[in-house]
């Protein structure tokens, strides 16, 4: 936590990240409402990793499984690793410029997806048995009926849902900053008003694309 | 759902009045215990015993409500294992339904998981129910856990309430105006105003700390003082003793692994692969009825 910027305050940096982490928890509530496969649950940590820095994210993400943990069950705990990664991935992508356009931001959303999903697999397979408890198992099932290996298939499962949502993640964060006071914002550069119906768009092709493509990769591996 | 801040529930219970520490001691002990054991049996037998506690303590009937969470998953587990063993062959086959072959090694092997995590939910689950958040914080403090990291879980648990009751404000707001309650076009007039509303709530929170003198460099205090007592002691010696002799006894039965060897009677292995299919396709039908909405 070396890097506090210099002109945001200690005492918000002391508020932003707990209501970045309750935003965190909360959206899995809304798009629990709203019947989505998703899970949103780190947009909070993108958002801080982006005002603040990378490590206030990953703090943010701590911070948000600690309260995971006392509000529905210790058991995911590990997944503490997944989301202070992701925070770690766009912290310095932003940094090195991946926020600033459309396509870059999309990269960035893709990228993340599939460094957080390679952090949940072993969690997925050594504690959980591949199991998710979500919309994912059922996919998992179909890879393994194809003859995929239970990582393979917990993998190719996931990233489906993962990418959807970190790639959804980016875009709702960077119009999040948006509605942020200038104060927080003035660090940050990120892409001006992305085109939300092409962000559907291009997530339900690449969906569907990896979906295929790892259908194809696990039924010629056999 | 809930919008009751923390699972902890009150009570006077033995467990409720132990220190936060002991607390964690028993469940890092338990942890050391239940990961490696391979018998499904003690297990859920385990998972039993917590269970009772849970009774005991008097925090029952949210501790349904929390394990039920992991009822999905523990399903999902033992389905993949039953039908695709995630273990080197040879596999003994129990019967066929269609495509899908169940094996003994599967199922014992999903039961295995199962019952793992439902054994280590439920201890988790208790033990937070019996401790106060603010009580575990002030004990983690002691042992060298950031001022920092305490503080902004706790106002993380304090915000999760209230920005619940918004968001579920901002969704019915915006249902009166004509917006689709699903799919992901509802994502951002339901997440955009609560987040603007929470940036305020960001704004009068750092004002009211700052006001509070936050940031000055004295000793921070807590209303609520932990103190490790003579029976906290005790607790810590007899559950550090009785791990040891466990782990001793269980690792020279092989932690009851009985993967390679055991065979479900017939009738038994029936009644569980139906339990766990019928879980499993409840779930997912339940999954893309919600989809399809």
């Amino acid at each position: 936590m070396s890097e506090v910027p210099g002109r945001i305050p200690p005492t918000y940096i002391a508020v932003l990240v707990p209501v970045a982490a309750a935003i965190n928890v909360v959206g899995g509530y809304i798009v629990n409402v709203l019947h989505l496969p998703v899970f949103l649950d780190m947009i909070g940590t993108c958002v801080v990793s982006w005002v603040l820095g990378p490590w206030w994210g990953v703090l943010t993400g701590v911070v948000t499984n600690f309260a995971i943990a006392l509000l529905i069950n210790p058991v995911y705990l590990p997944f503490a690793a997944c989301n202070a990664i992701g925070a770690l991935v766009w912290g310095y992508g932003a940094r090195i410029g991946l926020a600033k356009d459309f396509p870059r931001l999309l990269f960035l959303g893709i990228v993340s997806a599939f460094v957080i999903t390679s952090m949940a697999v072993p969690i997925y397979v050594f504690v959980f048995g591949g199991a998710t408890g979500h919309f994912a198992d059922i996919m998992t099932a179909v890879y393994l009926q194809m003859g995929a290996q239970l990582w393979v298939a917990v993998f190719s499962s996931n990233i489906l849902s993962s990418l959807a949502d970190k790639i959804l993640a980016v875009f709702l964060a960077v119009l999040i900053i948006e509605a942020l006071p200038p104060m927080l914002r003035y660090k940050v550069e990120v892409a001006k008003q992305p085109r939300l119906r092409v962000v559907m768009y291009a997530i339900v092709g690449i969906v569907i694309g990896v979906a295929l493509a790892a259908g194809f990769v696990i039924l010629t591996a056999k | 759902m809930s919008t009751r801040a923390t699972l902890y529930t009150p009570g006077q219970s033995f467990l409720h009045k132990l220190n936060p520490l002991t607390k964690m001691v028993i469940l890092l002990a338990l942890l050391v215990i239940i990961f490696p054991l391979m018998n499904p049996f003690i297990l859920f037998a385990l998972a039993g015993v917590a269970v009772l506690l849970a009774i005991a303590a008097g925090v029952f009937r949210d501790f349904v409500q929390g394990m039920s969470i992991l009822i999905p998953a523990a399903f999902a587990m033992a389905f993949f294992q039953t039908f695709w063993p995630a273990i080197p062959p040879p596999h003994r086959p129990i019967l066929s339904i269609g495509l899908l072959t169940a094996y003994h090694e599967g199922l014992y092997y999903g039961l295995v998981f199962a019952g793992r995590i439902l054994a280590m939910g439920a201890f988790a689950l208790l033990i937070v129910q019996v401790t106060h958040p603010v009580d575990l914080f002030v004990s983690l403090l002691k042992i060298g856990v950031p001022y920092m990291l305490g503080f902004m879980t706790l106002v993380t648990l304090q915000l999760v309430p209230i920005l619940m009751r918004e968001a579920s404000t901002i969704i019915q707001a915006q249902q009166s105006r004509g917006m689709k309650a699903r799919g992901l076009t509802a994502i951002i007039p339901s997440m955009i105003p609560l987040f603007a509303s929470s940036m305020e709530r960001v704004q009068q929170l750092a004002m009211s700390l700052e006001a509070r003198a936050f940031g000055s460099s004295g000793k921070k205090t807590s209303l609520r003082e932990m103190r490790m007592r003579g029976v906290d002691y005790a607790v810590v010696v007899v559950t550090v003793a009785a791990t040891a002799a466990a782990v001793l006894y269980f690792n020279q039965h092989g932690w009851f692994n009985y993967l390679r060897t055991y065979t479900f009677p017939l009738s038994l292995a029936v009644a569980l692969i139906a339990l766990v299919t019928i879980g499993f396709v409840g779930m997912a039908a339940y999954f893309l009825a919600r989809l399809a909405g």
